[in-house]
């Protein structure tokens, strides 16, 4: 897969009750093949409505998604074929775990999608092995698990049907640090371990995105306020501002010293004093 | 006599509920009337079963602990020690059980018998204090997860309490309701002298408290300000926690043979208005 593109999407929720609400208006934007995007906004922006649409769960009021060039919409009774190539992680996945093991948890996509018994075994442990989720927890109860544990099975469920759209709504919510590390980490060895893998990922921890997407989508009310990569979103503090969002602390730290010669839009520590020293031999 | 005391408190929770090791392990500390602490670990440091063990919810395995001199063990006062010590728990939509707010605020004090004229105050002074009040007769499926949270909080401060535990109460919210809650928590301690222990994995929320204890394998790794144990950071990163970005940042230029020739970089620094003035420093400075 390769590319989606949203073309002048609308969705409107409860359309023509009095509760409805216009939760994405006239939105455009194409995902690169192989990167990794973030799409961040405010509560209430419609980032999560963007990823159930993207999965095919509903359609769009106005406009059209296409993959690979083609309508999602366009047969809508092979709306299910294209789904099959989507993964989708919901908001607190691990809710949704409900096997006796979490091996037989993580094989049950797969299964579904029809491969033989040694296809599943292949898939099963190479997703586990993507989050962390080691030979010892794949043959215990999903419910013996801590909450980060549960989090990282439901996610290997949804990497093993290998999908080449993976979408994730905010996969590493709730999550201590070093868990919310396990599991973007182990999203961005998939995109890379496999060829021409797409990811969405749905935050609005700034952080997060500064250490683990490539690009930026920048919602508003629905409405798309900035597409570009993560550093030029960086760059645009007003920007951010005007999103209800804020910039990790070392971004606003060192956005506030560039009359010293430092760059704008530096995402991450590491980079910060890498910059910072680099300035101090000249 | 401080208002909490904790003394060689142990807990392990039973074998047929994933009872695997202790979960709080010897520990022993004291919180003075009045004062913010933060409860920092990672998952499965114990944190939680502390905040359990602190108004009874649990029993201690070994150990005490003293609720303004009242035990937790101690039957005959539980009720008494519940209304001092509140507890604010993590998941928004699990903490209201009525349809309209200003009911839910006054489920707790229609519990314990209070007359229909002092709950109605009570509710009152309660969602004023969370800025809620123009919310009374909202549903609460209606609020965002921050504005949930703050109706939770006014459910416990319409009992009255002394303290209040927030038990990761900020993890499922987005910044801009952690940032609310924030500072309704500022606002307890600071003008309603309520004590407020906040049990978080933020790095940011925990330093604003005036002290904070780091919790690993059940037992009390770091305890100090703020400044002193964001100084620990190879400590903290071998416990799995973050430090707080300028901290950090500071820390890893201190390592380098460029900057000890020029200025020494103090530990622990917090704010970013310090960190960028000390970095200015930095450039001035000659070698």
């Amino acid at each position: 897969m390769s590319v989606v593109t949203f073309e002048h999407v609308g969705y409107t929720y409860s359309a023509k009750t009095p509760f409805e609400h216009e939760a994405l208006k006239d939105l455009s934007f194409t995902l690169q093949e192989g990167r990794v995007t973030g799409l961040v906004g405010h509560t209430g922006c419609g980032k999560s409505t963007v990823a159930m649409l993207l999965d095919g769960l509903e359609r769009p009021t106005s406009g059209r998604i296409l993959i690979d060039g083609r309508d999602l919409w366009e047969e809508p009774k092979k709306v299910r074929e294209i789904r099959r190539r989507i993964g989708l992680v919901f908001q607190y996945p691990e809710y949704q775990l409900f096997e006796e093991t979490v091996e037989k948890d993580i094989a049950f996509g797969p299964r579904n999608l029809g491969k033989s018994e040694d296809e599943i075994r292949t898939l099963v442990h190479s997703a586990a092995q993507f989050v962390g989720v080691g030979e010892d927890l794949l043959k215990k109860s999903p419910f013996e698990l801590s909450g980060g544990e549960r989090r990282r099975a439901a996610i290997a469920g949804v990497l093993a049907m290998d999908p080449e759209l993976l979408v994730l709504d905010e996969p590493a919510a709730g999550l201590d640090p070093r868990g919310r590390a396990d599991i973007l980490g182990g999203v961005c060895a998939y995109r890379r371990e496999k060829q021409n893998r797409t990811v969405l990922l749905i935050s609005h921890s700034m952080e997060d995105m500064a250490r683990f997407a490539d690009d930026l989508i920048v919602l508003k009310e629905g409405e798309l306020l900035f597409h570009g990569t993560t550093k030029e979103v960086f760059c645009r503090p007003d920007l951010v501002r005007e999103a209800g969002l804020a910039l990790p602390q070392i971004t606003r730290i060192t956005n506030a010293l560039c009359d010293l010669g430092i760059p704008e839009g530096i995402t991450t520590t590491e980079e910060a004093a890498i910059e910072i020293l680099k300035r101090l031999d000249s | 006599m401080p208002f909490l005391s904790v003394q060689d408190l142990s807990f392990s929770y039973p074998a047929e509920q994933n009872g695997v090791g202790v979960a709080v392990d010897r520990v022993s500390f004291t919180v003075e009337k009045g004062s913010f602490v933060a409860i920092l670990g990672h998952n499965g440091s114990g944190k939680s079963t502390l905040a359990k063990l602190l108004n009874g919810i649990l029993i201690p395995e070994r150990g005490e602990v003293l609720v303004d001199g009242i035990r937790t063990t101690d039957e005959d006062r539980i009720l008494e020690l519940r209304r001092k010590i509140g507890i604010v728990f993590q998941n928004p939509d699990n903490q209201l059980v009525s349809s309209i707010v200003e009911e839910d605020v006054a489920f707790g004090p229609e519990n314990v018998g209070m007359p229909p004229k002092v709950i109605a105050e009570r509710v009152e002074e309660a969602l004023n204090v969370v800025r809620m009040n123009e919310y009374r007769r909202a549903a609460p499926h209606t609020l965002s997860g921050g504005q949930k949270q703050r109706v939770a909080i006014a459910g416990v401060l319409a009992l009255g309490p002394e303290c209040i535990v927030f038990d990761e109460s900020t993890a499922m919210l987005d910044p801009v309701g952690r940032a609310e809650m924030m500072e309704v928590i500022r606002r307890l301690y600071k003008e309603h002298s309520i004590t407020v222990l906040l049990i978080t994995h933020y790095m940011e929320e925990a330093a604003k408290a005036e002290r904070v204890i780091v919790m690993n394998d059940g037992a009390i790794a770091l305890d100090g300000t703020p400044k002193e144990v964001f100084s620990e950071v190879e400590t903290l990163w071998k416990l799995g926690l973050d430090v707080p970005q300028s901290t950090e940042l500071l820390h890893l230029l201190s390592a380098d043979e460029r900057v000890q020739e020029r200025i020494q970089l103090p530990k622990g620094i917090f704010e970013e208005t310090e960190a960028a003035r000390l970095l200015r420093r930095l450039f001035e400075a000659r070698p």
